[in-house]
């Protein structure tokens, strides 16, 4: 299953945010989306979700145009950078609504380390956003979109994810944004740089490596 | 007498739409009950309810709906339907005491 973005075209009051950008993605692997702030990615996802109405979008799967592609049961799942559970909804009753298998709420449990009664809003904030990011994940989804999933998460709460993210994208494609470029770039089977609305893609991670964004930070390259 | 359920209610539709909804009917019921005219709590609800899905945008919570593939538009049709037939069912029930 083939995902495509063509065209799209933000404006907000009078500034271009996505210019004409043509993505794509398909239903495996990992795609990294990189950037620096205000260049974009967050509007691409809206706008791949319908979450954000594009002044011109062409949204295509395997071909077929897709007006709100939330709206088709299993295709699409999208973590926003705020949380979206409503506060009063418990642990449990958001893992039965997203059918949950009872293997991945084991994980899940041993990973975020909630009671299963215990609401979403008494979790603390990395604990709420791992859990959300993890149901999305085992959720029936062909897609899901992740905007900075590792923001307030501990590095060994990172490095527990990370496998998770890669099992999964065994079947199910995931675009991740995210500022924690390393962990992304380690996962990513695919990369997309967002440089001032323009999209383009890089075929390899050492050719990213070398994009201006990236090579701006000397750290963490090994 | 109603002004203490609607304080109440404030308090609750600050806290959980869940009871939010509860209370509503709650308030319809003992305004029947009482032989006080439900019409001016009617339009105030319907109101509240605009009030609670503007919060619901702005707390992200339509991404809730949208992630279990549940149209926004939908929900707020649902709801509003909700909301005239409960006032329908109630207005009667006022009219035939």
């Amino acid at each position: 299953m083939k995902l495509v973005a063509e065209g799209v075209i933000v404006e907000i009051q009078g500034n271009r945010i996505l210019s004409d950008v043509y993505f794509h993605m398909e239903d495996k692997g990992v795609t990294g989306l990189f950037g620096r702030n205000g260049s974009g990615k967050s509007t691409l996802l809206k706008a791949l979700f319908s979450e954000f109405k594009p002044q011109w979008s062409r949204i295509t799967i395997d071909g077929e145009v897709v007006k709100s592609p939330y709206l088709i049961q299993g295709l699409m799942k999208y973590l926003p950078q705020d949380s979206f559970f409503p506060s009063s909804i418990r642990c449990r009753e958001a893992l039965a609504l997203f059918n949950i298998s009872h293997n991945a709420q084991e994980i899940i449990q041993g990973i975020v380390g909630f009671l299963n009664g215990a609401k979403v809003s008494q979790l603390s904030l990395g604990q709420r956003r791992s859990f959300e990011m993890l149901v999305l994940l085992y959720s029936d989804s062909k897609f899901v979109l992740l905007d900075e999933p590792f923001t307030g998460l501990s590095p060994i709460l990172i490095e527990k994810i990370i496998p998770l993210i890669k099992e999964q994208s065994k079947n199910k494609g995931i675009l991740i944004i995210d500022h924690q470029w390393s962990s992304v770039l380690e996962i990513s089977d695919r990369y997309y740089l967002m440089d001032r609305g323009n999209l383009k893609e890089y075929l390899s991670r050492d050719q990213i490596r070398e994009s201006s964004y990236l090579n701006s930070f000397k750290e963490g390259f090994d | 007498m109603i002004k203490i359920y609607w304080i109440s209610i404030l308090i609750l539709y600050k806290s959980n739409f869940g009871i939010f909804l509860s209370a509503y009917l709650a308030v319809f019921w003992l305004a029947s009950n009482e032989g006080e005219s439900i019409i001016p709590i009617v339009k105030i609800m319907q109101y509240a309810l605009i009030f609670t899905f503007y919060r619901f945008t702005k707390r992200n919570e339509f991404v809730f709906f949208k992630n279990l593939s549940v149209s926004v538009n939908l929900l707020f049709m649902a709801l509003f339907s909700l909301d005239i037939i409960l006032s329908f069912i109630f207005l009667g029930l006022q009219h035939s005491s």
